[in-house]
């Protein structure tokens, strides 16, 4: 089973990959710090199987999965994620990864879910479960509603890392005509007014860290 | 040595004046009244300049009494209390007044500074939390996790003896983690950026709740209005406080916090446990002001208090305790 991995922190990929590749049947053939890094040598590597933090800059993990899942179809996406916050798992489950796993976890369930998801099925450790039913059944809605479309959420994130328009394009691979008629309707949709406001607005949508 | 009131300052100079006038004049007039200075002229003498020094002294105390009022507004003044200004009365001599303005300009000055500069203090603080939380997050347990992965896959490896021990520096680095992911959330109320005031809240009491295995309640009335970052977080941390009070001291057995948005904004937390006595307030304040992460009575009343607001704690032994912050009309 070929594995890319991707994480901001090199430790956390230090161990992974000392873990991973002790098991017989598992190798790390990609390593990435961020989405984008992510995306582009899942490109060039085609893994069976990614493993992506759900918090990286430039692109996160959610947003590296979905362009992954649309140009690599066949391959598995596994999330590796510090939060049980229930808005995580659902934006992880919506942008094609099949699997859930918290860091605190990752001794138990981190191989079996690698498994679970290269057999093509769901995996969801008990602590997730337990974070999205405790949600569910305290809230009245039937998960958040996204306003944004994906792009939008991509070139957002961006430009709250204080990207510019050039360099958005280039990320994304855009015209930089686009990102500015992207910026203009993320302010329109959200009803702001700057720059400001979208950084706040992707803080706390989960897209960067403060 | 004690000094002199201005009061017998005053009136011994005026008896001294009034004394030697009435003297001088007796002494002058002795050639062409005789009388003056037999013993019943002496005698109608020193009634008349005594009864000049009372009404004096009566009258000087009356024009005086403003001043010792003023010093009194100044002994007893509390900054903790704001809006609190010294008056002087309608028929006080100009210099009490000027004095009194001035005291009062003064303690305006005082009042804003202390304002500002708590504010400062507080936004500091929930940076500085905020700083230490995101390292917590981001550092500390990414290096944990890191920890964790080695441990499994040294495991595998590992002869038998050695697993279960294996095993257990295992859990307990996942527990750390836990801890650690406890006390950043504590440090740094995210939920409140993410998912705004009530259901921070509502999840803090439930999280409580479940922590502890106390009964808990939480409610809210009214239409939420525009709050400030600023008076969320008071809320917010007041909400805190109160809980960790009670988990800490109350032994008590249910908690019911009501949040009321009907005509100004309320926030009440009282408990079913042991209370303590008014007068042991002091105590219970001095005892938990030098508690690390903890703000304590007088902190919670220092923050109500920059956003305008008020706290109120009433408790009794046996009778458990409830605490009130009110911010303005909403």
């Amino acid at each position: 089973m070929r594995i890319l991995i991707a994480d901001d922190h090199g430790i956390v990929r230090g161990g992974l990959k000392l873990l991973i590749d002790r098991q017989p049947d598992m190798e790390v053939v990609a390593e990435a710090e961020d989405g984008v890094d992510a995306f582009e040598q899942a490109l060039a590597a085609r893994p069976d199987l990614c493993v992506l933090d759900v918090s990286m800059p430039r692109m996160t993990g959610v947003q590296a999965a979905r362009q992954i899942r649309a140009h690599l179809p066949a391959t598995h996406i596994l999330a590796l994620s510090m939060h049980d916050d229930e808005r995580y798992v659902f934006d992880a489950l919506k942008a094609g990864m099949s699997g859930y796993v918290l860091k605190r976890e990752v001794d138990s369930a981190l191989l079996n879910a690698i498994r679970a998801v290269n057999r093509g099925d769901a995996f969801l450790t008990n602590a997730v479960e337990r974070s999205l039913i405790r949600d569910w059944m305290s809230s009245d809605s039937d998960g958040p509603d996204e306003p944004l479309s994906p792009r939008e959420q991509e070139v957002l994130k961006l430009i709250a890392e204080a990207h510019t328009n050039k360099q958005i394009a280039e990320i994304l691979h855009l015209a930089e005509k686009t990102v500015e008629s992207h910026r203009a309707n993320l302010l329109r949709k959200l009803g702001m007014r700057d720059r400001v406001e979208l950084v706040r607005y992707a803080i706390r949508r989960g897209l960067t860290e403060a | 040595m004690r000094r002199s009131t201005l009061l017998t300052q005053v009136l011994a100079v005026n008896a001294v004046l009034v004394g030697v006038t009435a003297l001088v004049a007796a002494v002058v007039a002795r050639d062409r009244l005789p009388d003056a200075t037999s013993g019943d002229g002496l005698l109608v003498l020193a009634l008349t300049v005594s009864s000049a020094i009372l009404l004096n002294s009566l009258l000087l105390r009356a024009r005086l009494e403003p001043v010792h009022r003023l010093a009194k507004a100044m002994r007893e003044v509390d900054l903790s209390r704001r809006g609190r200004r010294a008056e002087a009365p309608r028929h006080a001599a100009r210099e009490v007044q000027q004095l009194t303005d001035a005291y009062n300009r003064m303690l305006e000055r005082l009042e804003a500074e202390r304002r500002e500069s708590g504010r400062a203090v507080l936004r500091a603080q929930e940076v500085e939390r905020s700083r230490i939380a995101q390292d917590l997050h981001d550092e500390v347990n990414q290096a944990l996790t890191a920890i964790l992965l080695r441990l499994s896959a040294t495991l595998a490896d590992a002869p038998w003896g050695l697993r279960s021990e294996l095993q257990g520096t295992q859990e307990l680095v996942a527990q750390a983690m836990d801890e650690l992911l406890a006390l950043a959330r504590q440090l740094r109320p995210t939920a409140l950026d993410d998912h705004g005031l009530v259901p921070a809240l509502a999840s803090q009491v439930a999280d409580f709740g479940r922590r502890t295995g106390l009964r808990t309640s939480f409610s809210h009335t009214g239409e939420i209005p525009q709050l400030s970052d600023e008076e969320q977080l008071v809320i917010f941390r007041v909400t805190q406080e109160s809980l960790s009070n009670i988990a800490k001291h109350a032994r008590a057995r249910a908690v019911e916090v009501q949040l009321s948005f009907v005509g100004r904004t309320l926030l009440r937390v009282c408990d079913d446990g042991a209370g303590f006595e008014a007068g042991a307030a002091t105590r219970v304040r001095g005892r938990m002001r030098g508690r690390p992460g903890g703000l304590g009575l007088n902190g919670m009343r220092e923050r109500a208090l920059l956003v305008g607001g008020g706290l109120e704690i009433r408790s009794a032994p046996g009778n458990g305790t409830t605490i009130e912050l009110t911010m303005g009309a909403t």
